[in-house]
């Protein structure tokens, strides 16, 4: 900007420029990055999310009062029903917690710019599809109970699938899962912003 | 010097052109306009605001501090500038929790009262450096700049 002017007495030089942009860039950071990196959580002073701050240790983005879920996902009735072309399975919250378990250590990362790593627990997805005869290579659409929402259908790579760390999770930390991370049960899968990680699962079927 | 000016000011085109493309390509019409309106909003509050206080500021320690040495000035003015942009980050965030965050994990801190402590501790460190400045100074020999 003011490369070719002459500096005037007492102007601001370019090293002091560049150590005050530095100071201010690194306060910044160091001030509000302990809301995705553990180490700098005791700096934590402004981000506007603490890790672990949250029912079991995890913050909450959409609760299930704001979704419009509370009284579908208490619903002694629910089962989530998985699909692939004319084969359909459903299982109750019951049957899936029979089936073989699985412990995944995955973060939740919020596109808004938090994460937290939480300890899941539940059934592989690969393993579910692979019942109903889904082809290892397809592509499957979730489904959650929220009525509305740009997030109620996602679709889900088949790398993601089978993903052997993806989920059906049913457990959140060492306890069941809280109705606003998902009760009955959730996708958690690596490498998903938390959007995509469907809380409050309806079905899952193969496209 | 040249080579390298040309390769950044190209770098920052492409970087605008792409940023350009994707909001075209990602938002509605309407979205696209309140990008618009935000961004007029931030050259009006920079423009009419930001940058007077600053001015100000700045002509006021000049006046003061005439007889300050450089360093001493610019410790002054960049512990207030990393003030001020915590201020900017912290203040829509404290308006935001007296309107209601979406639920208790949001914005749960005493943002108010931690952003008063950090203007406290920069003030106290400036402090401290323009006195051991000073100090230096003074011990040192005689010379006047």
């Amino acid at each position: 900007m003011m490369g070719r002017s002459k500096p005037t007495a007492g102007a601001i030089t370019r090293r002091s420029f560049f150590a005050t942009i530095t100071a201010s860039a690194a306060t910044m950071v160091v001030l509000t990055a302990g809301q995705s990196f553990g180490w700098l959580d005791g700096v934590n002073l402004f981000a506007p999310r603490k890790q672990r701050f949250g029912p079991q240790d995890v913050p909450v983005n959409r609760t299930a009062a704001k979704a419009g879920v509370l009284t579908l996902a208490r619903d002694p009735s629910w089962v989530l029903t998985v699909v692939n072309g004319s084969t359909t399975r459903s299982y109750s919250r019951a049957q899936l917690l029979a089936l073989p378990q699985t412990d995944a250590q995955l973060p939740i990362t919020c596109v808004e710019g938090w994460s937290t790593d939480a300890h899941w627990r539940g059934v592989r997805v690969a393993d579910l599809m692979a019942d109903v005869g889904r082809p290892a290579d397809r592509d499957v659409r979730v489904q959650s109970l929220q009525p509305h929402g740009n997030y109620r259908s996602t679709v889900m790579g088949a790398e993601y699938v089978q993903d052997p760390n993806t989920l059906v999770a049913l457990e959140l930390n060492g306890a069941p899962l809280d109705i606003d991370h998902g009760y009955p049960a959730r996708i958690i899968a690596p490498g998903r912003p938390g959007v995509l990680q469907t809380k409050w699962l309806s079905r899952i079927e193969t496209i | 010097m040249r080579t390298a000016r040309v390769v950044l000011v190209a770098v920052g085109v492409v970087g605008i052109g792409f940023g350009v493309l994707s909001l075209v390509q990602h938002l509605r019409f309407d979205q696209v306009l309140w990008v618009a309106v935000w961004l007029a909003c931030a050259i009006v509050i920079h423009d009419g605001f930001v940058a007077p206080v600053v001015g100000l500021l700045d002509f006021g320690l000049r006046r003061a501090g005439r007889r300050l040495r450089p360093l001493v000035r610019g410790v002054i003015s960049g512990g207030f500038i990393v003030g001020a942009v915590l201020s900017l980050a912290v203040v829509p965030e404290i308006y935001a929790q007296s309107r209601g965050p979406a639920n208790p994990t949001v914005l749960p801190s005493d943002y108010g009262t931690r952003l008063v402590w950090v203007w406290v501790a920069i003030i106290v460190l400036v402090a401290c450096t323009v006195t051991v400045s000073a100090v230096v100074t003074r011990r040192r020999a005689p010379q006047s700049e």
